[in-house]
């Protein structure tokens, strides 16, 4: 599967040469497209096969429902993004270039979804990330671009670094590079190395946290996400972020539970922090895509809820559940926001949110399709935002039987949702209840209202209908913890 | 099969009524009114059911519990109405024809989104009522407050934006703090369920704790007392009916409010009877305050429409205090308060949106005269306040009267909110003598509404006239179920 999104990638250049001025303009945008639905067929048609095992493992990668449930989430957002791409790429240029980049973070984000090596996770990690980079300053004439990637280029490569020198760290201490095996080892650490332990979870948070966008390494984020092409900002919110949450639960969930380190309750402190300044910033911004970005932030502090909590679960792994399961909704939900911005940008040249007034009359399936994923960012039902923080909250309740910050996490992350309509509400006031500075109506680009129109439908239809996916996510998180415990019986 | 088609043909007919929208305004208006007279139709079929066969006090026309998330045990679609739900259920029917009717004059732009989004609330509101699942009743509940953002903040008046973002902000925090609540409920019970039949059964054996009770009555004192609302969470309620464009101040005061009072009612006396019976002297003092401070402020208001608003808190303090009482006069006077308050304060709001509209001013101290220059309102101004203040011309007296004789048999004390209505009655009759008894000053000339509007507009006073004669048509649904839930609080 990795193969056809590699093998066309490969053709995408090949096809740059052998082509001409015309057919270079769209068909990469299209090659790109159809491997990537490719891929999430061939990952449904082999995956949730009958004779699927979970035993079945290779040492380099797990073949397992997380990582299938991951890399799907990661492919229909890079489906979303590429399909969005071929017309807005018209305007920058280049397509082969863009595509082929755009293949290559999809090959780094399945990979890292089954990666169970650590040093798999650490090449994945890099094919994930360097073409981000360029993708980030691809509109190079514009300087916020270029900013945008050098800042995130210059972060990113750092935050790789820490990395690889967190993972050396657990390497030292369990011996092994596969996780199942690094599992069995720190069970028997000896307290002495107790200090590198916390080293090593200290830097992984701080690794992990940066492409997370956790608080305090989520500075270069409304930078990034401003300064970049819209649709790889989405591809940044909505994928690779995700793609980063599947390997953190692979280290922290399956790992951590064996270092006797208190890190579930350094999670929820670093949830409140995250969700906190995050929406708080995301109030008093005047653009857009900054709002946006800030809002990923917030929403990252939601899933961390999930993580934090998710040793307390009881009957379902309900923490880890929400995790997974926002993963999707955000992925969905965020792309979508960030695509109709990307549409906007082609019609509008400000992109101020005095702009966006009056847009509801201007261009009407753009700015219905943004309320819609506004409202489900928010966490209004019945779309599908709503279920996935619901879940993620229950198992905050749930755990407050067990651990007092449970209850309390909840209700922060509650009010905090609730406050964060504010500024989703804010931009719907914009579209609908304000004066348009200059009226008429505007041509629609069909090509990214097309996109629009699908991931609205997912969000609504998977809110009306969410329980396969709740279903999945469950089993996928029970096969995980199962899993792991198995690998070390206490 | 009923109940689920009185919830999705209003909203399925909204997406409908929108693409009507391309033939031409007649068209979506006809359709919309269409759809909301087959809803009432239904809703009066499953009333006069329920009227029947005396089964007030249990659950009738039940659907499922059909699992939503089969994974997630206990969030079901489940639907049910009962004597509470029933009269609300049918009242929000009414109210959305009469809705449709008031809005031809009245609205004039952008008239497909107005029409789509009426049936969406009619659908949610709807679905509120009969909802048997505390998630369930959360969706619905959530889903109300969408089309009442667009409402305020397209059709409304010079401060709708404002108005708009308020209201949704207040009522979404007040809610969010009630879902927790919910989740609460579901997980620290076993079996975990959201479905509120079992937990209310829960409750009668004592399998709810009474912290827990405590703590949920707190998280969904926020929820239910924004949209009563209980004073102090009362202050985005001014905001939103003045800016409202009349018809929409129908739904919000007739119907939005009645959500507070339908989850008071179901929630607290249903699941947290412990709570409800031990601390009943807080809800009834939060009831009184909203009462007097309702009457007091509203006492001071030169603009008619912020007047009707403020009466209405007035009013739906009497809710509380009643629901509280747990007795059966209270109880029962209580429903049927919120019955009696959604036709009357929907007249009144209808009628200060006329005169908004023919003399260009809502401001009780320069209206003048209106006996003469327009007669039909002017009359109907008058019914209106008649049925307002709760005067014995019309079936709010029976039920304010119901509540006041709850509280006083309750503790002698109480008997202080009998100034309530003293004060009502007088601002009212302030009113008429300032804006209707008055001479006109000369050159006035308002148009007055034309007939058909006249005729609608009585509608609103069918039912209170016809419940003052017949209480019974009423009470016997509502009988049976205060009945029961007086017997689970454990009074007489």
């Amino acid at each position: 599967m990795t193969g056809i999104l590699a093998g066309a990638a490969l053709l995408i250049l090949v096809a740059e040469a052998v082509l001409g001025e015309k057919s270079r303009k769209t068909l990469p945008g299209y090659i790109a497209l159809a491997a990537i639905i490719a891929s999430i067929g061939l990952i449904l048609i082999t995956q949730i096969s009958p004779a699927y095992s979970l035993t079945a493992s290779h040492p380099v990668f797990r073949n397992d429902l997380i990582g299938v449930f991951f890399s799907i989430v990661v492919l229909i957002v890079s489906a979303l993004v590429a399909a969005a791409s071929i017309e807005y790429v018209k305007t920058i240029g280049n397509s082969a270039a863009y595509n082929a980049l755009l293949l290559f973070t999809a090959i780094g984000m399945v990979l890292l979804s089954f990666a169970a090596d650590l040093l798999m996770i650490i090449v994945a990690w890099e094919l994930m990330s360097l073409p981000t980079y360029m993708l980030t300053g691809f509109r190079k004439r514009d300087p916020d671009s270029t900013e945008a990637s050098v800042k995130y280029f210059i972060l990113g490569a750092f935050s790789s670094g820490v990395l690889l020198y967190a993972l050396s760290l657990v390497y030292l201490l369990a011996g092994s590079t596969n996780i199942a095996t690094a599992v069995t080892a720190l069970q028997k650490l000896a307290p002495e190395l107790n200090p590198i332990a916390i080293l090593a979870l200290a830097l992984l948070v701080a690794g992990f946290g940066l492409k997370m966008s956790v608080v305090p390494f989520h500075m270069w984020i409304p930078d990034a996400y401003e300064g970049a092409p819209p649709t790889v900002a989405a591809l940044l919110s909505s994928a690779t972020k995700k793609a980063a949450f599947a390997v953190a639960i692979r280290v922290f969930i399956v790992t951590l539970p064996f270092l006797q380190l208190e890190w579930s309750a350094i999670f929820a402190i670093l949830a409140v922090a995250t969700m906190t300044l995050g929406n708080v910033a995301a109030l008093t911004q005047r653009m857009l895509p900054r709002m946006l970005a800030y809002s990923s932030i917030a929403q990252a502090g939601y899933i961390l809820v999930g993580l934090a909590v998710s040793p307390y679960a009881q009957s379902t792994p309900m923490g880890l559940v929400g995790v997974l399961f926002h993963s999707f909704t955000h992925g969905v939900m965020q792309a979508a926001a960030f695509i109709a911005v990307a549409a906007v940008s082609l019609r509008l040249v400000k992109s101020n949110l005095d702009s966006y007034s009056g847009l509801g009359l201007r261009m009407p399936v753009t700015a219905f399709t943004l309320t819609i994923a506004l409202l489900g960012l928010a966490g209004v039902p019945p779309l599908n935002g709503f279920w996935s923080k619901l879940v993620l909250f229950s198992a905050a309740v749930e755990a407050g039987s067990t651990v007092w910050w449970g209850g309390w996490l909840a209700v922060i992350g509650i009010l905090n949702s609730a406050f964060s309509l504010g500024y989703y509400a804010w931009v719907i006031k914009r579209m609908y209840l304000d004066d348009p500075e200059e009226t008429g109506r505007l041509k629609e680009p069909m090509g990214l209202t097309g996109v629009l129109v699908a991931a609205a439908l997912i969000i609504i239809v998977t809110g009306l209908y969410p329980a396969p996916i709740y279903e999945f996510a469950k089993n996928a998180s029970a096969a995980l913890l199962s899993a792991s415990t198995a690998a070390a019986p206490r | 099969m009923l109940l689920s088609l009185m919830i999705f043909v209003p909203i399925i007919g909204a997406a409908v009524a929108y693409l009507l929208g391309k033939v031409g305004t007649k068209a979506v208006k006809g359709f919309t009114l269409a759809v909301s007279i087959i809803t009432l139709a239904l809703s009066l079929s499953v009333f006069a059911n329920i009227l029947q066969s005396g089964a007030g006090a249990n659950y009738s026309f039940v659907e499922g519990p059909i699992s939503w998330i089969p994974a997630f045990s206990g969030v079901d679609y489940y639907l049910g109405v009962d004597g509470l739900s029933a009269p609300l259920v049918l009242i929000s029917a009414l109210l959305t024809v009469l809705v449709v009717f008031g809005s031809f004059d009245l609205i004039t732009i952008r008239i497909k989104e107005y029409y789509a989004l009426i049936l969406i609330f009619e659908g949610a509101v709807i679905g509120v009522f009969s909802s048997l699942n505390l998630l369930l009743f959360y969706v619905f509940w959530e889903l109300v407050l969408i089309p009442m953002f667009f409402f305020i903040g397209i059709w409304g008046g010079p401060r709708r934006k404002y108005a708009a973002m308020k209201f949704i902000l207040f009522t979404y925090v007040g809610s969010a703090v009630m879902l927790l609540g919910f989740l609460g409920l579901y997980f620290f019970t076993s079996p975990s369920t959201f479905n509120i039949p079992d937990l209310a059964r829960m409750a009668l054996t004592g399998k709810i704790p009474s912290w827990l009770q405590g703590l949920v009555a707190i998280a969904t004192f926020a929820g239910f007392g924004v949209k009563l609302p209980v004073v102090p969470f009362h202050t985005w309620l001014p905001d939103a009916h003045v800016e409202a464009p009349a018809p929409i101040s129908v739904f919000l005061a007739g119907l939005m409010l009645k959500m507070g009072g339908y989850g008071f009612l179901r929630v607290n006396l249903q699941i947290l009877p412990e709570i409800s019976k031990q601390y009943a002297w807080v809800f009834i003092s939060f009831g009184i305050l909203t009462m007097f401070y309702g009457a007091l402020v509203a006492i001071v208001q030169k603009d008619f429409k912020r007047m009707i608003a403020l009466t209405s808190i007035n009013h739906m303090g009497f809710v509380l205090l009643g629901g509280f009482t747990g007795n059966l006069y209270g109880v029962s006077g209580a429903i049927f308060q919120m019955f009696n308050h959604a036709a009357a304060i929907g007249l009144l709001f209808m009628l200060s949106g006329y005169i908004h509209e023919q003399a260009g001013t809502r401001d009780v101290t320069i209206l003048r005269g209106l006996r003469f220059t327009m007669p039909r309102t002017a009359t109907l101004v008058i019914l209106a306040a008649l049925a307002g203040m709760g005067a014995p011309a019309f079936s709010s007296f029976l039920s304010e009267y119901m509540v006041i004789v709850g509280a006083i048999s309750l503790d002698p004390r109480y008997a202080i909110v009998v100034l309530v209505p003293g004060l009502t009655a007088g601002y009212f009759m302030w009113v008429i003598r300032r804006t209707v008894m008055s001479q006109p000053k000369e050159e006035v000339h308002h148009h007055d509404m034309n007939r058909f509007s006249a005729l609608t507009l009585s509608l609103y006073l069918i039912p209170l006239i016809l419940l003052l004669i017949f209480p019974s048509l009423l009470l016997n649904v509502v009988d049976p179920l205060s009945r029961s839930l007086i017997a689970a609080l454990g009074g007489a």
